[in-house]
């Protein structure tokens, strides 16, 4: 069966749109372990989740880093964070 | 209403657009949406910035070495609505160079192989460097996006004077004055040569769901359409052979193609382009004449 070239760019659209909605949501329910590098000094480590949507955020301002494979924030979580901008 | 906005020419539309998107995308006094990623070199460090820049996105979640789940949906999703029509109608940065590029002086065309820089640009400074070296690297692009040397480091030097002067202040802001020059002798060069979002969303111009009709079947080769085009493309030869012309990797979908064609208004598809009395006419008479 020979498709046409429109039928192909509408299969492949589809497929490709239907990939980005799985990525989406994906993106909609991980959640990411977050340490905070401040309570270690007692041997617990504190950590909390934050979704992939918080984590986008964090990123437009560097507010986590890696290290040694974990993710660290870079600010006091508990306090509230206004607008902030990206150090690079 | 209708008929007034049919009447309004299609660069002028263009630029209405192109206006309110920067205006609309520097309007964030309080609220903030930046877990959205909205692909258009636009700095999510503007004060001002609504939504978060994926190349700034992409380079930091590299650094961190995790997959960016939103951030290359909604580039994907918007890709295959669209294509590159972000890039031709609400890329901010794209408007500052349309408008540059109106300035008189030296013109040229860049060479065709410049525009496979900016997929280099794309995996080394915000893939490939920033998962080896880290989101803080100073070859990541970010280091020297124009766009944010434009919205957030001279605006910081304004405010801030000569404390807030460094190395790479300097390189970034030698970078944006080298950028500016070149856009206003090379239509949209940036785009074409160096940006990295061009890049991402180029392919999708192959399949997606946006689609500018061929202005005409009766293609003569005049080249009108390529002397309109920003991108400095060959819309023409898609055109003659039928396909979309914006099926290609460097079409920003701007239709200005659509509308310099001199044919389109005789070849039955002149619903696209707003009809002049008489044009169809003159037009059909000067083919006549050509043929004799």
């Amino acid at each position: 069966m020979k498709l046409s070239r429109t039928i192909k760019e509408r299969l492949a659209a589809a497929a490709l749109i239907a990939v980005a909605v799985v990525l989406l949501l994906i993106g909609a329910l991980r959640t990411h372990k977050i340490y905070d590098p401040v309570t270690e000094e007692f041997g617990i480590v504190a950590f909390q989740r934050i979704s992939e949507r918080e984590l986008v955020e964090d990123a437009t301002f560097g507010g986590v880093r890696l290290d040694k494979g974990q993710l660290y924030t870079t600010y006091d979580r508990t306090q509230p964070r206004g607008k902030r901008t990206c150090p690079t | 209403m209708v008929n007034a906005w049919r009447r309004i020419s299609l660069t002028a539309k263009r630029r209405a657009v192109q206006f309110g998107s920067l205006l609309l995308l520097h309007s964030s006094w309080g609220a903030e949406a930046k877990w959205l990623c909205l692909p258009v070199l636009n700095c999510h460090s503007c004060q001002l910035a609504w939504f978060a820049c994926p190349i700034g996105v992409l380079v930091h979640y590299a650094g961190l070495h995790v997959f960016p789940f939103l951030a290359v949906g909604t580039v994907l999703l918007l890709g295959v609505l669209g294509g590159r029509i972000l890039c031709g109608w609400v890329c901010p940065f794209g408007f500052l160079q349309d408008l540059l590029h109106k300035l008189p002086g030296p013109k040229f065309r860049l060479p065709a192989w410049t525009s496979w820089i900016k997929y280099a640009v794309l995996v080394v400074t915000v893939l490939l460097l920033p998962f080896i070296l880290g989101a803080a690297t100073l070859a990541s692009f970010c280091r020297f996006c124009p766009a944010s040397a434009l919205q957030v480091t001279a605006p910081r030097l304004v405010g801030s004077g000569a404390a807030a002067l460094s190395a790479m202040t300097v390189v970034k802001l030698a970078v944006l004055v080298l950028v500016l020059l070149a856009v206003t002798m090379s239509s949209r060069a940036f785009c074409r040569v160096l940006c990295p979002i061009g890049a991402m969303l180029a392919p999708f111009n192959y399949i997606s769901l946006w689609k500018i009709r061929p202005p005409t079947e009766h293609c003569r080769q005049c080249a009108a359409c390529r002397e309109a085009c920003p991108e400095g493309g060959r819309p023409g030869d898609r055109i003659a052979a039928g396909v979309a012309p914006n099926r290609a990797l460097d079409c920003i979908v701007c239709h200005e193609c659509q509308k310099a064609c001199p044919e389109a208004n005789t070849s039955g598809v002149s619903e696209v382009l707003p009809t002049k009395p008489g044009a169809n006419d003159a037009l059909a008479l000067s083919s006549e004449e050509t043929l004799e």
